[in-house]
C-alpha cells in the first residue's frame, strides 16, 4: 500500500511541477541529417530557414541542406556524406543511373503501400507518376520547372505602337522567303501572350532596327545555343513549337523542322538575333540573363526558377538582378507557324505554344539510415502550405491540387501569377529520351550553328539539304561550375537607361519624349529612317 | 461399606446435565469471542478499505486538480494561438489592401507618364513645358520605383505573417491534441475515483484494486500527455 501511496504522490508532484513547467523539456535533436539539392546560395539559404527550420522544429531534429551547383555534383555530393543524407533532389533524368549504380532505394521498400497511398491522398495520381519507376513509388516528385518568355513591356508597348512604321521593310523580308510577305490583314498582337513565330519576327525586327537612347540599334532577341543541354533543350523545345513531335524528332528534315530552321535562319540574316548566339561558344542561361541584366535583350526563353531570380522580391534575400523588375512581365512562349503561307494568305502550318517539363523527385540515399524520417520531411514538403511557400519563394510551378486551386489568392503578386500562368497554359513534356540518349539534341544544336550560325539563307530547299544530311551526335558536354560562376556578375549590371541619379541629364532629350528613331544596326538590311509614330 | 443413599442414575444426570450446560456455555462464549473477534475484524478492515479510499481519493483528487489546471493552461494557450494566427490573418488582409492601394497609385502614375510622354511630342523642344515635363516623368518615374520598393517590403511583411499565421495554427494544433490527452486522462481518473468511491459501500476488495488499476491508466495519459509533440 506504501509503495502505491508513494507513486501517487509523486505522480501529483509531477503533475503540479507540470502547472509551473506546462512545456516538455526537449531531447537532443541528435546527430546532423543532411538534404542535397541544386540551388544557389540565396536559395539554399531561404530553403533551410523557412522550410527545414520548421522540420526541425516540429520533428526535433537536426536537417541541414546541403547545395551544389550543379546538377552532376548531386550523386557524388550525396555518397560524400554517406548515411547522413535524408534525402537528394535528383532530376529524372539521373535516375536511371541512379538505380543502376545502386544508389538509390525504393520508398516503397521503407513505407507501406497503403500508407503511402493514405499519406499522399491529396495528390494526384499523374503527379506521384512522376515518382514512379517501374511501377512502384520509388522516389516522391519535388517540382518542376519549365520555360516561359520575359519580355520587357516598355519594349514591347514600343514595338506594338511603332511597328508599321517598318512594315514596307519587314514585308519585303518577308517575301523574299515566302512570296507572299506577312499575313493576310496582319497586325501585331498586342499581348505577347498572344504572338506567334510573325509576331516575334516583327517585334524582333523593329528592336533591331530601333535606337534606344540615343544607343546604336542591335539585336534584341535571344535564345540558348550551342551544343550543351541548355542549347539542345531550347531548340529542341522550339521544334516541339513548330509541330516536331516524339514520333518525327528523329526525322530531321521533316517540314517542321524545316520551317523551324527557315525561321532561324531569316532571323539571323535580318540581325534580330545577337552574333554572341553563333559565336560558337554556347549561348546559354548566364549569357541571357547577362543580356537580361544588362537591358540589351528584351524578349527570351527563361527557365521559370531563373525567371524568379532575375525578378528578385520573391523573398526578402531575394534582390534583383535587373534595374528595373516592374517593366518585366512574364507569359507562355510564342506559338509555331510556317513561314510559307497558304492560299488564303494564313500561315500554312501553325504550332502551340510549348515547353519541356523538367521533373525533380526526391529520392532515399541507399545509405541513408533514416528512411523513416526522410519520409516524415517529404510529407511535411507536400504540405499545402510548405508547398506554396517554395512555390511563392523559389519559382516552382505550384503543383499539389489544393494549392493549384487556391493560386488565385494564393499568389497575389502580379508578376508572380503571370509567370505561374505563363507556366501552366503552354503545353509541356518531360524531355523526351532520345534527345539525350539518342543524341539528337547534339544533332539538331549542330545543324542550328551550321544553318543559323553559319549564315546559310533562309531556303527551304538549302535547308532541306542540309538537314537530310546531319552531323552525327557528340557526347553531351558540361560546363564547369566554376566558369559559370566566374562569369556571373557580382552586382547587376545597371541598364543603358538608368540616368535618373544625374541630374545634368534633365536637359538632354531624353527616349520618352523623342520621335522613334530608327536606325539600322551592322550586318543588317533594315531601313535608315527617321519616323513620327 | 456404606451403601450411597442416592440411586447412581440420578448422579450421573446431573453430572452429565451440568457437563452439558459447561460445553453449551462454551460453545456460546466461543461464539460470542468469535463474534466479537469478527466484528473487531470488519471493523479494522473496514477501517483499512476507509484510510486506503481517502488516501486514494485524496491523491486522485489532486491530481484531478492539478491536471484541470494544466487543461486550462493548454485552453489558453490554444486560445492565444487562435488569436494570434487571425490576428496575423486579419494583418495580412490589411497589408495586402495597401498593397492594391499602392498597385492602382503606381498604375496612374504610369499613365500619366504616358500621357505625358504624349504630350511632349507636340511641344516644341525648346518650350519650357518640356522641361517641366522632363520634371514630371522623373517625379513619377521616382514615384513608380519608390511604391515598387514599398510593395516589396509590404510583401516581405505578409510573408513573415502568413508564416506567423501557420505557426501560430499548427501550435493550436498541438495544443489541442494534448487537451484530448489530459481530456482523457481527466475522464479516467474520474472513473477510478468513483469505483474506488463505491468500495466504501460495497466492501469489495478487488473493487479498489480495479480502480486503482483504472487510476494508473488515467495517470499515464496525462503524463504522456505532457510528453506528446
Amino acid at each position: 500500500m506504501l509503495s502505491f501511496v508513494v507513486i501517487g504522490v509523486i505522480i501529483d508532484a509531477f503533475f503540479a511541477i507540470v502547472n509551473f513547467y506546462p512545456v516538455a523539456p526537449h531531447q537532443s535533436r541528435g546527430p546532423k541529417r543532411y538534404v542535397v539539392l541544386q540551388l544557389d546560395e540565396t536559395q539554399a539559404a531561404w530553403f533551410q530557414a523557412n522550410v527545414l527550420e520548421d522540420f526541425n522544429a516540429e520533428a526535433n531534429k537536426d536537417v541541414e541542406v546541403i547545395r551544389v551547383d550543379e546538377e552532376e555534383q548531386l550523386q557524388s555530393t550525396a555518397a560524400k556524406y554517406g548515411k547522413d543524407v535524408l534525402l537528394v533532389g535528383l532530376p529524372t533524368t539521373q535516375l536511371d543511373a541512379a538505380v543502376s549504380k545502386q544508389l538509390v532505394r525504393p520508398f516503397s521498400d521503407v513505407v507501406k503501400s497503403s500508407s503511402i497511398a493514405a499519406d499522399f491522398k491529396d495528390l494526384d495520381a499523374p503527379l506521384l507518376a512522376i515518382g514512379k519507376y517501374k511501377d512502384t513509388q520509388y522516389f516522391f516528385p519535388w517540382m518542376s520547372r519549365l520555360d516561359v518568355a520575359v519580355y520587357r513591356v516598355s519594349k514591347v508597348r514600343d514595338a506594338v505602337l511603332h511597328w508599321s512604321m517598318l512594315r514596307p521593310n519587314i514585308e519585303t523580308a518577308l517575301k523574299a522567303v515566302n512570296g507572299r510577305g506577312l499575313p493576310a490583314g496582319y497586325q501585331l498582337e498586342a499581348s505577347p501572350e498572344q504572338w506567334d513565330q510573325y509576331d516575334l519576327f516583327v517585334a524582333g525586327y523593329y528592336w533591331a532596327n530601333r535606337v534606344y537612347n540615343g544607343q546604336p540599334a542591335r539585336p534584341r532577341i535571344a535564345h540558348r545555343t550551342g551544343d550543351e543541354i541548355d542549347g539542345q533543350q531550347d531548340i529542341v523545345s522550339a521544334l516541339y513549337r513548330q509541330g516536331v513531335t516524339d514520333a518525327s524528332l528523329g526525322t530531321f528534315a521533316s517540314p517542321a523542322a524545316i520551317d523551324y530552321f527557315q525561321w532561324e535562319a531569316l532571323f539571323r540574316q535580318e540581325g534580330v538575333y545577337p552574333d554572341e548566339m553563333a559565336s560558337g561558344a554556347p549561348f546559354d542561361d548566364e549569357a541571357m540573363l547577362e543580356g537580361l541584366q544588362k537591358g540589351e535583350v528584351f524578349f527570351a526563353s527563361i527557365d521559370s526558377i531563373e525567371a524568379f531570380t532575375l525578378h528578385g522580391g520573391s523573398h526578402k534575400g531575394a534582390q534583383p538582378q535587373i534595374d528595373d523588375p516592374g517593366d518585366l512581365e512574364f507569359t507562355s512562349l510564342p506559338q509555331g507557324a510556317s513561314l510559307e503561307l497558304g492560299p488564303k494568305g494564313i500561315p500554312a502550318r501553325t504550332g502551340k505554344s510549348f515547353s519541356f517539363r523538367e521533373d525533380w523527385v526526391w529520392t532515399l540515399p541507399k545509405a541513408s539510415e533514416q528512411a523513416a524520417l526522410a519520409y516524415d520531411l517529404v510529407r511535411f514538403l507536400w504540405r499545402p502550405e510548405i508547398h506554396a511557400r517554395q512555390c511563392e519563394a523559389l519559382g516552382m510551378l505550384p503543383q499539389h491540387p489544393q494549392v493549384l486551386a487556391d493560386r488565385v489568392s494564393r499568389f497575389r503578386l502580379e508578376w508572380m501569377s503571370q509567370l505561374f500562368q505563363a507556366g501552366l497554359s503552354q503545353a509541356a513534356e518531360p524531355v523526351p529520351p532520345g534527345m539525350i540518349g539518342k543524341g539528337y539534341g547534339s544533332v539538331y544544336a549542330q545543324l542550328w550553328t551550321k544553318i543559323a550560325g553559319g549564315g546559310v539563307p533562309p531556303d527551304a530547299s538549302r535547308i532541306a539539304e542540309i538537314l537530310k544530311a546531319p552531323p552525327a551526335a557528340r557526347p553531351l558536354a558540361v560546363a564547369a561550375a566554376a566558369a559559370h560562376a566566374d562569369a556571373k556578375p557580382d552586382k547587376p549590371a545597371p541598364a543603358e537607361d538608368d540616368d535618373t541619379s544625374d541630374t545634368s541629364a534633365n536637359d538632354v532629350e531624353a527616349d520618352w519624349e523623342s520621335d522613334v528613331v530608327l536606325r539600322p544596326h551592322a550586318g543588317a538590311k533594315g531601313s535608315d529612317a527617321k519616323g513620327k509614330p | 461399606m456404606i451403601s450411597d443413599p442416592t440411586p447412581p442414575t440420578a448422579t450421573s444426570s446431573s453430572a452429565q446435565l451440568e457437563h452439558v450446560l459447561e460445553q453449551a456455555m462454551a460453545r456460546m462464549e466461543a461464539e460470542r469471542k468469535a463474534e466479537a473477534e469478527h466484528a473487531a475484524a470488519a471493523s479494522a478492515a473496514k477501517e483499512t478499505t476507509g484510510r486506503r479510499v481517502s488516501i486514494a481519493a485524496l491523491l486522485l483528487t489532486m491530481m484531478l486538480s492539478f491536471l484541470g489546471f494544466v487543461r486550462a493552461n493548454e485552453d489558453g494557450d490554444i486560445s492565444g494561438d487562435k488569436t494570434t494566427a487571425l490576428q496575423s490573418k486579419n494583418d495580412a488582409a490589411t497589408e495586402w489592401t495597401l498593397y492594391q492601394t499602392k498597385i492602382a497609385q503606381r498604375s496612374s502614375y504610369i499613365e500619366t507618364e504616358d500621357a505625358l510622354a504624349r504630350e511632349a511630342l507636340s511641344i516644341p523642344a525648346a518650350d519650357p513645358r518640356r522641361r517641366l515635363g522632363r520634371f514630371h516623368h522623373r517625379e513619377y518615374e521616382l514615384k513608380v520605383r519608390q511604391l515598387d520598393d514599398e510593395n516589396r517590403q509590404l510583401f516581405f511583411v505578409i510573408q513573415e505573417l502568413r508564416r506567423r499565421e501557420y505557426h501560430a495554427t499548427k501550435d493550436a494544433e498541438h495544443h489541442a491534441r494534448r487537451t484530448t490527452r489530459y481530456d482523457m486522462a481527466i475522464r479516467t481518473l474520474t472513473l477510478a475515483l468513483v469505483l474506488i468511491s463505491v468500495t466504501l459501500l460495497v466492501t469489495r476488495k478487488y473493487l479498489f484494486w480495479f480502480g486503482v488499476f483504472v487510476a494508473s491508466i488515467g495517470a499515464l495519459l496525462g503524463v504522456t500527455g505532457y510528453f506528446l509533440r
